[in-house]
């Protein structure tokens, strides 16, 4: 991919400068994915969609030395120069060229941290003699040194290594005070090929020692290093082992699947640390993609490292992705792990509910907690100083304990007209039926909320078990895939049925938050039938989960595809509908939810 | 610095930062702790006046604001302890009025030299060196 392809300032550049059909051409070469499956809905109507690409780190890198080579074609001063000054211009490529052509090339350097002198030197490490001394450590020659190509500062390669890992972007300085030289990629190269090197050396000797050792008998030195390193490796064995003392047996094998992804991407981590070239290079993307924030995002699932990168929509008619939600659009995207979040707001996927909801709603669970539905269901307010009142007995005349107000507990109304009687009469009394109405109000708004929460909570409730339980279920199908020596791909539906259910529960969970600010309607009637289509499906789905026996998984593959296709095809129908009416303002909402 | 054990803690260090001669700061020994961090010297040691100490740079808890005493600016880790001590000496005379760590010094010497100067020296009557 060339850099004029991926470094575009606006989005809207973008979209404009490719016809519609050389993108799709595009999407299927370059794996360019979109928010929604279909340009068009099943009723004829057309949809906006963001078009995105999930990434990795590596891709990245990648396609930032494409773009440094590119500069360097116009600069002509070599990639390694290019690279530190495209990090000093943080990938403002613009005004890069301009400040190259316009100011002095030498101040440009300096001010830069570059030398006079473009090349990269090679055989940067080499060994000092016994009157070197290095200034960081203060050890003493003959030692192995590095240092730039166009100082004379020279320290131990063991410093300057140290010194290179700590540094957190990829611009680090010569650590000489008074230095400003920038080290270079095909300089940190030649430290980081010797400290590779280094590391191979001491792990073949180590393995030969042993070797050695196992001839004659071990020194009691010799002795403890190995237990401690059988202690250390066991001990370690023990973190990764699902059987932990503090975990069940059961949550071991739900956490199998994680672990798995987990192990991944500490291999990598590990790589990547080990290789000093590699780590920069790293700290080159992450400065990259904060950088460019509206354009890359990172995966905000715990532990993820990949990226999203944003491709612009589908449409001329909207620009940026802000606009996108504020057409009540919901940008879903899946990472190259399978994450689903909301590139907007950052969140785990919430469709239908658009972002606003979301917020609202996870507002009003906060606000509306177990103890105020209580205060709401068991108490009346009092009707001057509205502090909730609950009656533990004893007679209908009530004083508050707050604002000593006395009132009548059953028509709420104020107790002087009452004088005398202690039977309320004053039932139809104008005053008491506002306040009783009021509260009436009250009760009927927090009892609708209470049905929304209910079966918020019950999907919420559901999705944790069947995760757990499916989790649990696939290690033991992968067991009897293993036995009985089926190919990996022939158990996949079962993977895939799985990742269906629990997409289509997500789904489900958020349509009843968004269903609590919808305004009784019509449409509103329509979309609960969409609803409980697919709650049918799920619950199907589910089913089938529970009664069938592991062992008989993989005979019934043809009734999990079945349920599953069709689920998935209401899930599909489900979120197409819930977007036409949001997006066409077809449903109101009951308060201004933005 | 000592350890409460009794043995001496490497990481921990109290030094003296006399006042340049002919300045506002002259004829005093100003007190100092310097805390090694265990990374040292990937990672810069942190400088300490005692705590209220008057000067712009220098925040109430008594930490000293210099970019050579920053990972973020101008660290490195072959800057030597002498640098170090010479620059907060630099210091004490020519604060830096675009990095302020403390309102009142600062507020004092950029609105109002004279106070700011009356200040410095009841301060270096406190540290002044004992008559030889």
């Amino acid at each position: 991919m060339s850099a004029s392809e991926f470094e575009y300032d606006s989005e809207e550049e973008y979209a404009s400068s490719v016809s519609l059909d050389e993108l799709e051409a595009l999407s299927l070469t370059d794996s360019v994915h979109y928010t929604h499956k279909n340009r068009q809905t099943a009723t004829g109507l057309s949809m906006h969609r963001m078009r995105y690409k999930p990434v990795e780190a590596d891709e990245i890198e990648g396609q930032l030395k494409a773009h440094i080579r590119d500069v360097d074609g116009i600069l002509q001063i070599g990639e390694d120069d290019c690279a530190v000054l495209m990090l000093k211009y943080e990938w403002n490529e613009q005004k890069l060229l301009e400040d190259f052509t316009t100011k002095e090339p030498g101040n440009l350097r300096r001010e830069c941290g570059l030398a006079t002198d473009t090349k990269v030197v090679s055989g940067l490490v080499e060994t000092a003699g016994p009157e070197f001394m290095c200034a960081i450590c203060c050890s003493e020659g003959p030692v192995e040194t590095f240092g730039l190509s166009w100082c004379d500062h020279r320290y131990c390669v063991d410093c300057y290594v140290r010194y290179v890992r700590g540094g957190q972007t990829g611009l680090v300085k010569c650590p000489d005070t008074g230095c400003r030289l920038y080290v270079r990629p095909r300089e940190l190269a030649q430290l980081s090929a010797f400290d590779e090197q280094r590391a191979l050396q001491k792990e073949e000797k180590e393995r030969q020692e042993q070797r050695q050792n196992l001839g004659g008998p071990l020194t009691s030195e010799q002795i403890m290093a190995k237990y401690q390193k059988i202690a250390s490796e066991s001990s370690d064995e023990e973190d990764a082992e699902p059987a932990n003392d503090d975990e069940s047996a059961d949550d071991a094998l739900f956490n199998f699947h994680e672990r798995h992804i987990r192990q991944q991407r500490l291999e990598k981590q590990e790589l990547r640390n080990k290789v000093l070239l590699s780590r920069y290079w790293y700290a080159v993307v992450l400065q990259y993609t904060k950088k460019h924030a509206r354009t890359f995002r990172n995966c905000p699932a715990v532990d993820c490292e990949c990226f999203i990168e944003y491709r612009g929509f589908d449409s001329d008619v909207i620009s940026s992705v802000e606009e996108y939600v504020a057409h009540k659009y919901i940008p879903i995207v899946q990472c190259a792990n399978g994450h689903r979040f909301c590139f907007a707001c950052m969140s785990e996927d919430h469709a239908p509910a658009t972002c606003a909801v979301v917020r609202k709603w996870i507002q009003t669970c906060a606000d509306e907690t177990e103890t105020s539905h209580w205060i709401t269901a068991n108490t009346k307010d009092c009707p001057k100083c509205s502090s909730p009142i609950e009656k533990n007995g004893g007679c209908n005349h009530m004083t508050c304990g707050e604002c000593h107000y006395q009132f009548c507990w059953i028509c709420l109304g104020d107790w002087s007209r009452h004088k005398n009687n202690f039977v309320c009469t004053s039932f139809d009394d104008e005053e008491a039926k506002k306040e009783r109405e009021k509260q009436e109000t009250s009760r009927v708004s927090l009892k609708k909320y209470l049905f929304y929460f209910d079966l918020f909570e019950i999907h919420r409730v559901s999705l944790k078990k069947d995760t757990e339980f499916l989790a649990k279920l696939e290690y033991k199908v992968q067991e009897i895939q293993q036995r009985a020596k089926v190919s990996w791909i022939e158990a996949h539906f079962y993977r895939e049925s799985i990742d269906t259910l629990l997409k289509c529960r997500i789904t489900l969970m958020w349509s009843y938050a968004l269903m609590f600010y919808l305004e009784s309607s019509k449409e509103k009637g329509m979309l609960e039938k969409t609803q409980s289509n697919l709650s049918n499906h799920v619950e199907a789905l589910s089913k089938l989960f529970e009664v069938t026996p592991t062992e008989n998984v993989i005979k019934k593959k043809e009734t999990f595809l079945t349920k599953a296709n069709a689920l998935k095809t209401s899930h599909e129908k489900c979120i197409e509908i819930f977007m036409e009416s949001l997006v066409l303002n077809r449903i109101k909402f009951v308060s201004d939810i933005e | 610095m000592k350890a409460p054990d009794g043995s001496l803690d490497l990481l921990n260090w109290t030094a003296g930062i006399p006042g340049k001669s002919n300045t506002l700061w002259d004829n005093a020994t100003y007190p100092l702790t310097i805390i090694f961090p265990e990374e040292y010297p990937a990672k810069p040691p942190k400088v300490k006046f005692p705590a209220g100490f008057y000067h712009p740079n220098v925040y109430p808890s008594g930490t000293v604001c210099l970019s050579i005493l920053n990972e973020e600016q101008d660290w490195r880790p072959a800057i030597s302890l002498k640098q170090i001590l010479l620059g907060v000496q630099e210091l004490l005379n020519t604060p830096n009025p675009d990095s302020p760590a403390q309102e009142p010094a600062w507020r004092l010497y950029t609105k109002d030299r004279v106070a700011y100067e009356k200040k410095i020296r009841e301060q270096t009557k406190r540290y002044a060196n004992p008559d030889k």
